[in-house]
């Protein structure tokens, strides 16, 4: 299969792409907790937005929401929602991804986000997520692999509350 | 509002501390983002900005410059070169479209680095709430 993708998709890279293409179309559904004031207010704070409808439960409630509202791209940016793995299950680059690719370097490449209704203190949510495609091209130095994945972030009652399209690349 | 207006640049120099915090509140432990000694043995010139942090400096643009009336409701971007702490960034934001009763504008997206080279590109619509 790795001998059909082009020049320099070889080794870890080629394990991941093929790992990656063996799980297109696999839709997963969990649980991803409640979002509350306190994450709000320190993802607020940590991206230096200062404006009160992200910190006083008063001022966000003056602007017409229930509560303290999460800035616009919260959700998308929780890389872990639950305790994360074991510092012994991390690779050295303090990543987890199952499978043999210790040498592989992943990033964000970029997203595209419906954000359908806000999200204040005490939402709680689920995660609907599918990776949709999977693509390789050649950059300056070497082959990229390019995964983009569907991220539904949707409320109890159902309905969702972010559509996102989350694109990651992978090089050695 | 109006197509071609341009809401107020976002100027900011992402820090070491701030990266970190970054990586703590969304809970990632990439080393690339706070062990400069990992990025740079990666062949990154020192702790690399977070994507979504990237997008965060973008979209404040938008909110900061809208005020909360405004509702972002669609925001696409890619990155396109990554940055590191200590540089100077850029965010910038244009109305590209205006619906016409006025409640409705799309935005062009970006971020530029010290050179003056685009990091992240991309759109946004936002809403009269």
């Amino acid at each position: 299969m790795t001998d059909d993708l082009g020049p320099g998709l070889t080794g870890e890279l080629a394990a991941y792409h093929d790992a990656m293409t063996s799980r297109v179309g696999e839709k997963h559904r969990r649980h991803l907790g409640l979002v509350d004031a306190l994450l709000i207010r320190r993802y607020a704070t940590a991206i230096g937005e200062a404006s009160a409808i992200h910190h006083d439960r008063v001022a966000a409630i003056s602007a017409g929401y229930t509560d303290i509202v999460a800035p616009p791209n919260l959700l998308s940016g929780i890389m872990e929602w639950g305790a994360g793995h074991p510092e012994s299950e991390l690779r050295p680059d303090g990543t987890y991804r199952p499978g043999p690719t210790s040498a592989l370097r992943v990033m964000g490449a970029g997203e595209e986000m419906e954000l359908l209704r806000p999200v204040t203190a005490g939402t709680e949510l689920w995660l609907e997520d599918e990776i949709e495609e999977v693509s390789v091209k050649q950059g300056r130095s070497g082959a990229l692999v390019f995964v983009t994945a569907r991220h539904d972030f949707v409320g109890a009652d159902g309905a969702p509350y972010n559509r996102n399209r989350r694109t990651v690349m992978a090089r050695l | 509002m109006e197509a071609g207006q341009k809401l107020p640049d976002l100027v900011l120099v992402p820090s070491a501390l701030q990266l970190f915090r970054y990586s703590a509140v969304t809970w990632n432990a990439h080393r690339v983002h706070y062990d400069e000694a990992w990025a740079r043995h990666e062949g990154h010139a020192g702790l690399l900005v977070h994507s979504h942090l990237h997008a965060a400096n973008a979209l404040r643009v938008v909110t900061d410059g809208l005020g909360p009336d405004w509702r972002i409701t669609h925001v696409a971007y890619r990155i396109v070169r990554p940055s590191t702490a200590g540089r100077t960034l850029t965010a910038t934001a244009e109305v590209t479209a205006v619906s016409d009763d006025g409640r409705e504008i799309d935005l062009r997206l970006a971020e530029l680095d010290d050179g003056g080279m685009p990091c992240l590109e991309g759109t946004a619509r936002a809403v009269l709430r």
